[in-house]
């Protein structure tokens, strides 16, 4: 008889035993807690970020100067940028790590989004190393968009509309009025500039003032050096390519834009063999202690200035 | 009429009063009847019971057990009157005041020896404490009759006169006040029928139960105190000796 | 009482083959529709509570089931793809939160769910040991996966390659384990997590291999000045490491990188009603509600149940009579067995009781069987029913 008993508890010990496995195991769903702040890893998205929620609700994830095409976050940074309610970024074509990381895509805002399909500029392509260093590839799609005056007005929209809702700012619905005094002071410069320029171009170092340029109705030549301060050899062609637009007279402005690092030895060689000075203009793509719309029209001023003895 | 001589002092192990039994035959035959004037079996006496094939001792022995009912007459047991109980009752007082040892032993095959003998306390719903009495008593009566070291063997693997002894002890282990042999010694030899008998005698004598043995073997009837001819129950009482 | 209920016992005891054989058949007759019965209400209550959770899900138009099963429980179908921007569309008019969902590969066996952290979020996900699954190349275990496959956080897992025979097609993807989830008692138990993108990487639309300039001459086709030509025997990478992660790369638009389905998540009711309209409204795509797709589903599955419960009736009943033929064959030899305990003072009927106990020990002790077998099955075999 004892078997039997034995036999019934074991048969109802084992259906608890299911039943128990089955009750409340599906996790209730949407219970992570996000953190109310915007997570920034470039310098415009932390300026329009800034712009809709308030300086105290963005989170920098990237480290200051980190290079947009470079940087990748670490698992760190990925945890922030996915427990923070909202990520702005700029897109694929700045931020290449967007296209390996796995962001929530409900979350991320990509201020690339607002560039009209027609307003991108495409310029061509090639990919090479130099010396032992890693290889780059160049070209495609030019990405500092945010330079343009009118696709930065677009981006701040974008992300006005897309961030104040969701961090409980109220009704997302124009440009906030100190960014947009602050865009148009940023396109007078650009303006300045353009009639400083009166119809010569500006000889730079690297695409990434096509945007500003275009927007200004200025003539950009450029010439990719691909001098990183490593103290590698410049690219022969671009030097050579450079030394037929300085022989130019009138054509351009005499000065020799760096909107990435400026290198001071082969700045100081230009500026000796080829007559041109070198320039420092700051596109406002990384992270640092001013931010970007104070770079961009700092850097418009002093090239006007660099330009204004001529 | 009474069976008895002379009155005696001892206590009824059973008695059977001015019964009558009968049932109606299958056709062209004469209807059975049984008549007992007075018959009485005394605590630690014992009877044989004779009679030719038909006359009615299994019917006597029936009748004493409260299997049948007599149709008139009082039979009781043990000093209990089995007329007025109902069927679970008379049930309830054959299983407690009486021990049957069958021709065939009729033993359980499923069980051993020992549950054997123990099958009328189970039957009558016994508690722990009346089978913890009875397991003593079997293995004691077991002692007795010589099968202790039998007692867990399942009857298949016993002999006939070792299956004998169970029955025996089966029959004895309530302590009953009657124990009813029903032709016991039918299926054992001479020699075995023998010593069956005086088992039997010895330990109904010996527990002070009166003894009512069906049988034809008339070389066995000098060991009873009384030997009863059931064709003569009705007036004379029947006995013989 | 008990002493009928020992000499029924040990009756049963004493012929165990015979009780064994009938305990079998009884425990049989009962152990499959208790089974079928168990199994099929905890599929339909497992089916359901998925179905409940689910608002809402958006996939190329054809069959709903195909779509709802694909993307609640992994069930491999060949489902027509929702090109990515059709989710970026979709969040766009912010009525819902979108999850993106692929699953087209398998991971020894097992569903590779490329998806994003809301989906890991929404279902409740929690990593027992190391992390979700963000980087290219990585992937989140479920409980049953991961026990299976011995396999924690720094273990390599390889997809299973899709058309073994086809050079063209993507090799298998060495995918590091970043970390395995807590049991849910849920599909996501058995499924392997990645990130979208690791999914298209699967695909062969995403992929990496050494920079053009730096390839073996053997295998360049021609060099321009702005760009390389190299054959198709060029080796892609076949596993996402830190040193190469940036070379991956897509080609083609991104925007039309492809999706199983995109599960839906409405702020509210009335959200959900009005995306579901609006999309199948607009043709393009088909949105289904998880639960009346389910109970459709279920209203074939129980009608057919419904079938087999009577044939498993038939089978029972069958079985009853049998059983009751064996008894009463027993009840007849065992007459003399009766008419001796009869005689020396059992209860009247004791041969019912006897038999009838007998049946009751026989019932007992098959039922208890039976009992724990379905508890078995139910513990270790609880997809069964769902393998068929």
């Amino acid at each position: 008889m004892g078997t039997v008993r034995t036999l019934l508890l074991s048969t109802a010990i084992a259906l608890c035993g299911c039943s128990d496995r089955r009750a409340g195991s599906e996790g209730a769903p949407g219970t992570t807690a996000l953190r109310s702040v915007v997570a920034v890893t470039s310098g415009p998205a932390e300026l329009l970020a800034a712009a809709a929620v308030g300086p105290d609700r963005v989170e920098r994830v990237a480290p200051k100067g980190a290079p947009l095409d470079r940087w990748r976050p670490d698992d760190g940074a990925l945890d922030a940028l996915v427990s923070a309610r909202r990520v702005l970024v700029l897109g694929d074509e700045a931020e290449p790590w967007l296209q390996r990381a796995g962001l929530p895509p409900s979350r991320t805002a990509r201020l690339e989004a607002a560039v009209p399909e027609g307003r991108w500029i495409e310029v061509g392509s090639f990919t090479h190393t130099h010396g032992g260093g890693e290889s780059h590839t160049h070209g495609g799609v030019v990405a500092e968009t945010w330079t343009d005056p009118d696709l930065l007005r677009a981006m701040a929209l974008r992300s006005d509309e897309q961030l104040r809702g969701a961090l409980g700012g109220g009704e997302a619905a124009q440009l906030p009025a100190g960014l947009e005094g602050r865009i148009d002071a940023y396109a007078a410069e650009l303006k300045a500039l353009a009639a400083a320029l009166d119809g010569r171009a500006l000889i730079a170092t690297h695409h990434g003032m096509e945007y500003l340029c275009r927007w200004a109705g200025i003539r950009l030549e450029v010439t990719e050096l691909e001098l990183d301060g490593s103290g590698a050899p410049p690219n022969d062609a671009a030097v050579r390519e450079l030394a037929e637009l300085a022989g130019l007279e009138g054509v351009h402005a005499g000065v020799l834009v760096w909107p990435g690092r400026l290198d001071p030895t082969f700045a100081e060689m230009a500026r000796q063999e080829l007559g041109l000075r070198s320039v420092d203009f700051d596109l406002g793509g990384t992270l640092s202690d001013r931010d970007t719309l104070t770079r961009l029209t700092r850097s418009a001023v002093s090239l006007r200035a660099a330009i204004e003895p001529e | 009429m009474t069976s008895d001589a002379a009155p005696d002092a001892r206590p009824a192990g059973a008695s059977l009063r001015g019964v009558s039994f009968s049932y109606a035959s299958s056709a062209g035959t004469r209807p059975f009847r049984l008549e007992v004037d007075e018959l009485t079996l005394h605590a630690g006496e014992a009877a044989a019971v004779i009679g030719p094939s038909g006359s009615g001792k299994t019917t006597l022995v029936h009748l004493c057990a409260g299997i049948l009912v007599p149709a008139s007459g009082e039979v009781s047991v043990g000093g209990v009157l089995l007329d007025p109980l109902t069927d679970a009752e008379r049930r309830r007082e054959r299983a407690r005041q009486v021990g049957l040892v069958f021709q065939e032993f009729e033993l359980l095959d499923y069980l051993s020896a020992l549950e054997n003998i123990l099958v009328p306390l189970r039957v009558r719903g016994a508690t722990r404490e009346e089978l913890r009495a009875g397991r003593a008593r079997a293995t004691e009566l077991a002692e007795a009759v010589g099968i202790a070291d039998l007692l867990g063997r399942p009857p298949a693997q016993l002999s006939q006169g070792e299956r004998q002894r169970v029955a025996i002890a089966r029959a004895l282990v309530t302590e009953p006040a009657l124990v009813l042999c029903d032709e016991p010694t039918g299926n054992l030899d001479p020699d075995a029928a023998s010593g069956a008998v005086d088992l039997l005698l010895q330990e109904a004598r010996a527990r002070g139960a009166a003894l009512l043995m069906v049988t034809h073997d008339h070389g066995l009837l000098d060991r009873f105190d009384r030997v009863l001819d059931v064709t003569a129950l009705a007036g004379s009482g029947g006995t013989t000796r | 009482m008990s002493g009928i209920l020992f000499l029924a016992w040990r009756h049963a005891a004493a012929h165990r083959a015979r009780t064994s054989i009938l305990i079998a058949c009884v425990a049989l007759a009962l152990w499959v529709p208790w089974t079928a019965g168990a199994l099929a209400g905890q599929y339909d209550r497992t089916l359901r509570a998925r179905a409940a959770q689910t608002p809402l899900i958006i996939g190329a138009p054809g069959n709903r089931y195909d779509l709802t099963l694909a993307a609640l429980y992994f069930r491999p179908s060949r489902l027509e793809t929702v090109p990515y921007q059709e989710l970026e569309r979709l969040q766009e008019g912010g009525k819902a939160t979108f999850v993106p969902l692929h699953m087209r590969f398998t991971a020894r066996g097992n569903p590779i769910v490329a998806t994003s952290i809301e989906y890991v979020e929404f279902r409740g996900l929690q990593p027992v040991a190391g992390r979700h699954a963000l980087r290219l190349g990585e992937v989140a275990l479920g409980a049953e996966v991961a026990e299976a496959l011995g396999l924690r956080p720094g273990d390599a897992l390889l997809s299973d390659p899709t058309e073994l025979y086809d050079i063209s097609r993507p090799p298998a993807l060495k995918m590091r384990v970043a970390g395995v989830y807590r049991a849910t008692g849920t599909p996501d138990d058995g499924a392997v997590f990645c990130d979208v993108r690791t999914a298209w990487v699967l695909e062969g639309i995403a992929h990496g291999h050494a920079p053009a300039e730096e390839i073996d001459e053997s295998l360049v086709l021609s060099r321009a000045e702005e760009s390389v030509a190299v054959s198709g025997a060029l080796m892609e990478y076949a596993e996402v490491t830190e040193e190469n992660e940036d070379t991956f790369h897509y080609h083609g638009d991104t925007a039309l990188l492809p999706l199983s389905a995109v599960l839906a998540i409405p702020a509210s009711r009335k959200d959900g009603t009005l995306l579901k309209s609006a999309v199948n409204a607009a043709g393009d795509l088909q949105a289904v509600t998880p639960t009346s797709v389910i109970d459709d589903l279920l209203g074939v599955v129980f009608r057919i149940k419904a079938f087999f419960d009577l044939v498993g009736g038939f089978l029972l009943g069958t079985t009853a009579l049998l059983v009751s033929v064996v008894f009463l064959l027993s009840s007849r030899l065992r007459t003399a067995e009766m008419r001796t305990l009869d005689r020396i003072g059992a209860p009247r009927r004791v041969g019912a009781g006897l038999i009838g106990l007998e049946a009751v020990l026989v019932l007992l002790v098959a039922g208890a069987l039976a009992g724990g077998a379905t508890a078995a099955t139910l513990r270790w075999l609880p997809d069964l029913v769902s393998t068929f």
